[in-house]
């Protein structure tokens, strides 16, 4: 059995008397991938932002091997607005000491086939091209682990169909773990992820 | 987010120390000896105090009933001459007390106390406006729009009740300010009938030079500003809670026509009628003089140009460097607010705007007992020294900025930085001031607004005598009213020129 590059072990984070995460054990292996699903409010995003340590958590340990190479992308996407796409790609990389930032942030831009918005800044980009971008962004730092926080929920049905054609061939290209979030069954079963359910604060296998 | 390993922190700390929290010390050790200095607290100080205290208090409701409706009209109505009456509103917040004190008495003959609330009021009517102005750009669109659609009675209700904590703070701020500001009542107790309010008092101690005892005797005016602000913590919260996504826009009433004149004549009280008769006092001439008014205007303008010139550029230059070291220092504050909440927010909150909010007579006072030192000297009489109290007591008014515009940045692009592993100093200063650079540059302006327009400090300490305010002060009350009447246009000319600029900057797209 490989080394757990996560490991949680009773999670407890409630806002207030609210308890949202409750006891939640999980592990996840070098270039294991899985969704989890669940109702609105029922804690997905909250988990993504405790294991990325965006948010605090109340008790219990959440282990990451890698905590700098641990990465989101955001339903937002969360594009610098200040800042073209051949800027946010080096400028990530220098922050994730990744040498020779500019060749590589070329490279992948053309992996990506957006190598035609390098100069251009996010609010010029198309919805599919900002996307690509994010995605870009958090490949050029090596992820071992890449959390999707509600990828695709807001895109209509046939740019999510395309954004997990994306998604599939960003992964492509990545041997880094990912836990993706999400509310709908089917961006799941279409990436043939394996499934988890997030109920009463736990996460449960199908 | 930021530790005490980050230089960042380091940077923070030591400029609002500097600034901000060393000249207030006097005051504060004063505070540990509050009881025993209660007991020395004589009738007489105690009915200056209390006249001090209804005195603000009217001019707070003054300000309501100038600010609130002006500020409901504005925000939420389309009517002629809008965008004119926005533009104008922050002027009269930027106009020296003192020269709408001196225009008010020139066009009334007013004197008194109660003239001394009603200039109060008119200078402060514009902060319950903009912020009722704000907090109209938060309200939910369904829920006003419901409640139009019932009647427009209910729609106006639901308005005042949004609106009320805004307004409320407001004129709380009013208070704050007015309650400290000798001037004014000094001014109108020249003029008139001879009265004293506390702060009057406070200042009387640097006749004697008896700084310390200038520190200490602001303290009732610490501790009522203090209680005034701790009481407005619970309406600052309100405020934020009233937000949505789906905001409602001004939009078009029957009577626009009858609304436009109303605003026209708040306006016209608020700045026009100031501004109109500080230009006819330019040109104002004795039953025996032989030039005509507009010679004598021209005069006028010349005289306050050739005399003026070296205290507007000193002016100017501390103005600068205070503004430049907000610039510099507002988002790191602002950062560290956006990521503490409970009660380590609350406190900071309360470190960072305590400069702003107590009297500038206890900054001034304080800062002449820590600082006037031998071995400080150089330091002590350069244009460093206002630069850096400007810096500490307009902090908040740039931090506020920065901390709107931080919370209208998508979260996810701060989120996104910080995974990323970027420093502080870049999430900061190459994400944040980069993105928004307009929202850094009003704090600045504004810093350098509030800083030209600072009398109260600025006439105790040396190095800041040679300033616009100062010799706007004195020569008031050498009854060179032409000279002073052009010089104050001019000043308020120079004010107004950030305004201008931000308002052209708005229309520009990034």
């Amino acid at each position: 059995m490989t080394h757990p590059i996560l490991n949680i072990q009773q999670l407890c984070k409630s806002f207030g008397e609210q308890s949202v995460l409750h006891g939640l054990d999980m592990q996840l292996e070098a270039g294991q991938r899985i969704a989890i699903l669940g109702e609105s409010g029922c804690g997905k995003s909250t988990l993504l932002r405790v294991i990325s340590g965006l948010e605090e958590y109340n008790s219990g340990q959440v282990t990451l091997e890698h905590p700098r190479r641990c990465l989101m992308v955001f339903q937002d996407l969360g594009l610098w607005p200040s800042h073209t796409s051949m800027q946010q790609l080096i400028m990530a990389a220098k922050a994730s000491k990744i040498d020779d930032a500019a060749a590589k942030a070329e490279h992948l831009l053309e992996q990506l086939q957006i190598s035609h918005i390098a100069d251009r800044k996010p609010a010029t980009l198309s919805g599919g091209e900002a996307r690509r971008l994010a995605f870009a962004r958090v490949l050029i730092c090596q992820p071992k682990l890449i959390l999707l926080d509600e990828a695709f929920s807001s895109l209509d049905a046939d740019n999510r169909q395309q954004g997990i054609e994306l998604l599939q061939e960003v992964l492509a290209l990545s041997s880094a773990a990912v836990i993706m979030v999400t509310h709908n069954q089917d961006d799941a079963t279409q990436l043939d992820f394996p499934i988890f359910d997030l109920v009463g604060g736990q996460l449960l296998a199908r | 987010m930021m530790t005490f390993k980050s230089p960042w922190a380091w940077l923070l700390a030591i400029v609002s120390l500097l600034c901000a929290w060393l000249p207030l010390m006097p005051s504060v050790v004063a505070f540990f000896d509050f009881p025993q200095w209660l007991g020395t607290l004589d009738s007489r100080l105690l009915l200056l105090l209390w006249r001090s205290i209804w005195m603000s208090s009217a001019a707070a409701i003054g300000s309501l009933i100038l600010g609130w409706p002006l500020g409901l009209f504005l925000g939420r109505y389309r009517f002629p001459l809008r965008s004119t009456y926005l533009l104008f509103l922050p002027l009269s917040l930027m106009l020296p007390p003192l020269m709408v004190a001196q225009a008010w008495y020139g066009l009334t003959g007013m004197s008194g106390v109660w003239a001394s609330v009603f200039s109060f009021a008119c200078c402060y009517a514009p902060l319950p406006a903009l912020l009722v102005i704000r907090s109209l750009k938060k309200q939910s669109s369904a829920s006003y729009d419901a409640a139009r659609m019932v009647s427009g009675g209910l729609g106006l209700r639901l308005l005042i009740s949004h609106t009320r904590g805004a307004a409320f703070v407001g004129a709380a701020l009013c208070f704050i300010f007015s309650i400290g500001d000798f001037a004014v009542p000094d001014y109108f107790a020249t003029v008139g009938d001879l009265f004293h309010v506390y702060s009057s008092e406070v200042f009387s101690n640097s006749r004697n030079s008896d700084f310390t005892a200038g520190a200490v005797s602001s303290l009732p005016l610490i501790v009522i500003s203090l209680a005034m602000l701790l009481g407005l913590l619970p309406w600052l919260k309100n405020q934020q809670q009233h937000t949505s996504q789906q905001c409602a826009e001004p939009h078009t009433v029957k009577h626009s026509m009858s609304l436009s004149v109303f605003c026209l004549g708040l306006t016209t009280i608020l700045v026009f009628a100031v501004i109109g008769r500080m230009y006819f006092e330019t040109g104002m001439r004795g039953p025996l003089a032989t030039s005509s008014w507009l010679q004598t205007s021209s005069k006028a303008f010349s005289d306050a140009f050739s005399l003026g010139r070296a205290d507007m550029i000193r002016t100017f230059q501390f103005a600068s460097i205070g503004a430049l070291i907000c610039m510099v220092v507002a988002p790191l504050w602002a950062f560290v607010f956006h990521y503490s909440s409970g009660l380590k927010r609350n406190l900071l909150f309360v470190l960072l705007v305590l400069p702003m909010l107590i009297p500038s007579l206890s900054l001034g006072f304080g800062s002449i007992v820590v600082f006037n030192q031998p071995y400080l000297d150089g330091f002590y009489n350069s244009i460093w020294l206002p630069a850096m109290l400007i810096a500490g007591r307009f902090m908040p008014i740039a931090v506020l900025i920065c901390i709107n515009a931080l919370g209208s940045q998508a979260a996810a692009v701060d989120n996104s930085a910080k995974l990323h592993g970027l420093s502080i100093g870049q999430r900061v200063y190459a994400l944040f001031v980069r993105n928004n650079w307009r929202a850094c540059l009003l704090g600045g302006a504004l810093v350098f607004v509030f800083a030209m327009r600072e009398l109260d400090f600025a006439i105790l300490l040396p190095a800041a005598n040679q300033s616009t305010a100062v010799r706007y002060y004195n020569a008031l009350h050498f009854s060179r009213d032409n000279f002073v009447a052009a010089f104050g246009l001019s000043i308020c000319f120079i004010l107004f020129l950030p305004v201008m600029l931000h308002s052209w900057l708005s229309k520009k797209p990034s």
